[in-house]
């Protein structure tokens, strides 16, 4: 566990970073703790010393499973109640607020700064077409389908961080639409239905051999 | 492809990103069918942390269908845990306060992505059992002081100039904090703990930072902002009634 940044991070973070740093907390790490966060070191040294005890007192890090799968307790009968609730909450609230820009506008898109020329520059760089790097661009490829080699190679040809690369294709559809190469037309973009990555490349009109090339990337 | 972490500071072990990935790929039936697998050595077991991903994506992506059937078992795993560490016998209610707890964990799905809880749960992708700890570290602390259950035994008021009568018994808690318990020490060390987790405040507070976090006197007087001797004699009220309790035992 790094812990680099300490400004912003509040306490309920904090301790769950020391909760997570080690399975007994010991001197060094409190000192660490209470040199990152100074503002919270009387907190987290009660906690450490909470900690240390309770991780003498139940010591496995192993998963405790139940005996048997199909079987449900009361209790987490209730709490799946709640849940069940909640999630419908969730889903009315949703329904009944238009979609916020705000929300995404955090997630950059590492294609908004290309003009028409820089992204057809990229489309020869990665031997694709444009149809198929609209897609990329556009978050119409499902992200948990795009193997992450692919996603690591998209981004060290873009000279762009890997996990921001996998935080933009994971946006949403809506906040795609301030690149300056996008959209000629007048109406507003609407989200589509997202593809699989072997559906875009086979859907993009790719040759045999950008299919296969592009196929081949496998975690 | 995993989702990425929003918080920055965390990284999943590798092998639970690989199991991530792995799982992403897997259909409704399948993943359902690998969410009730409960052998740890199973080829098909998910661990939690797979489990607490795709459980967020599947919620983010609208999949209710995915969440009902992970969550119970995710609920579960957890309620097992919470049996065997906050058990009936630990205080008054324990079934209440291991409700709470799985009720706020399950609350950290349906909040997840909104203002304050952006990213608690990346926590749980990293170390489910740790996270788990910190949530229910802060509801039996907080259930215990609310119900004032935690009533501070009478200070030893003659210690002053004792010495430490116990030094072997918490140099043993101090290499159980460690090493683990031998086998020896794990028949009543645990006893001792408890009996430790009741000691006044003051004297809790200097046993574990001098004896088991393993602050040297000088920093623990410090933290504790008092000075050396003050530190030296809760060490030794302290022992004297550990001591008395081990010869109960």
């Amino acid at each position: 566990m790094i812990m680099t940044a300490a400004t912003q991070t509040s306490l309920r973070d904090a301790m769950y970073a020391m909760s997570l740093a080690k399975a007994v907390p010991d001197a060094e790490l409190l000192d660490e703790f209470a040199r990152l966060y100074p503002k919270y070191a009387d907190a987290l040294t009660e906690f450490a010393i909470e900690l240390a005890i309770d991780s003498l007192m139940h010591r496995s890090d192993e998963e405790d499973v139940p005996a048997d799968a199909d079987a449900i307790s009361d209790v987490v009968s209730r709490v799946m109640s709640q849940f069940e609730n909640q999630l419908f909450e969730r889903r009315q609230a949703r329904a009944a607020t238009p979609p916020a820009r705000a929300a995404t506008a955090s997630v950059e898109n590492p294609f908004a700064a290309l003009d028409r020329q820089e992204f057809r520059a990229l489309v020869s760089q990665l031997d694709v077409n444009s149809a198929f790097l609209s897609k990329l661009r556009d978050r119409t490829i499902e992200p948990i389908s795009i193997p992450k080699a692919y996603c690591r190679h998209l981004a060290q040809e873009m000279d762009e961080d890997a996990d921001a690369m996998a935080a933009h294709l994971y946006a949403p559809q809506e906040s795609v639409a301030a690149g300056r190469q996008l959209y000629k037309a007048e109406g507003k973009p609407a989200a589509t239905a997202r593809q699989s990555f072997e559906e875009a490349v086979k859907t993009s009109g790719l040759s045999e051999e950008q299919q296969r090339r592009l196929l081949s990337f496998r975690d | 492809m995993a989702r990425p972490l929003l918080n920055k500071n965390l990284a999943r072990p590798p092998g639970i990103e690989r199991k991530i990935d792995i799982a992403l790929t897997q259909d409704w039936a399948t993943l359902s069918r690998r969410a009730r697998e409960t052998n740890p050595q199973s080829g098909d077991f998910l661990p939690s942390e797979c489990l607490v991903h795709l459980l967020r994506d599947a919620i983010r992506r609208g999949e209710d269908r995915i969440a009902r059937v992970l969550m119970p078992q995710l609920l579960k795993r957890a309620e097992a845990n919470l049996e065997r560490t906050v058990p009936d016998s630990r205080m008054r209610d324990a079934e209440s306060v291991r409700h709470e707890i799985l009720s706020d964990l399950a609350m950290m799905f349906t909040q997840d992505g909104t203002e304050g809880h952006e990213d608690e749960l990346d926590f749980y992708e990293c170390k489910f059992l740790r996270a788990l700890r910190f949530l229910r570290i802060d509801h039996v602390r907080k259930a215990l002081s609310e119900r004032k259950e935690l009533t501070d035994l009478p200070e030893s008021g003659d210690g002053q100039d004792e010495p430490a009568l116990d030094d072997e018994m918490l140099a043993r808690l101090s290499r159980m904090a460690s090493i683990g318990p031998s086998q020896e020490d794990a028949l009543y060390l645990p006893e001792v703990i408890k009996a430790l987790d009741k000691l006044p405040p003051d004297q809790k507070r200097a046993v574990v930072l001098r004896r088991i976090i393993g602050h040297t006197e000088e920093q623990t007087a410090k933290i504790c902002k008092v000075d050396k001797r003050t530190i030296r004699y809760r060490l030794a009220a302290a022992d004297k009634q550990l001591k008395t309790m081990k010869e109960d035992l």
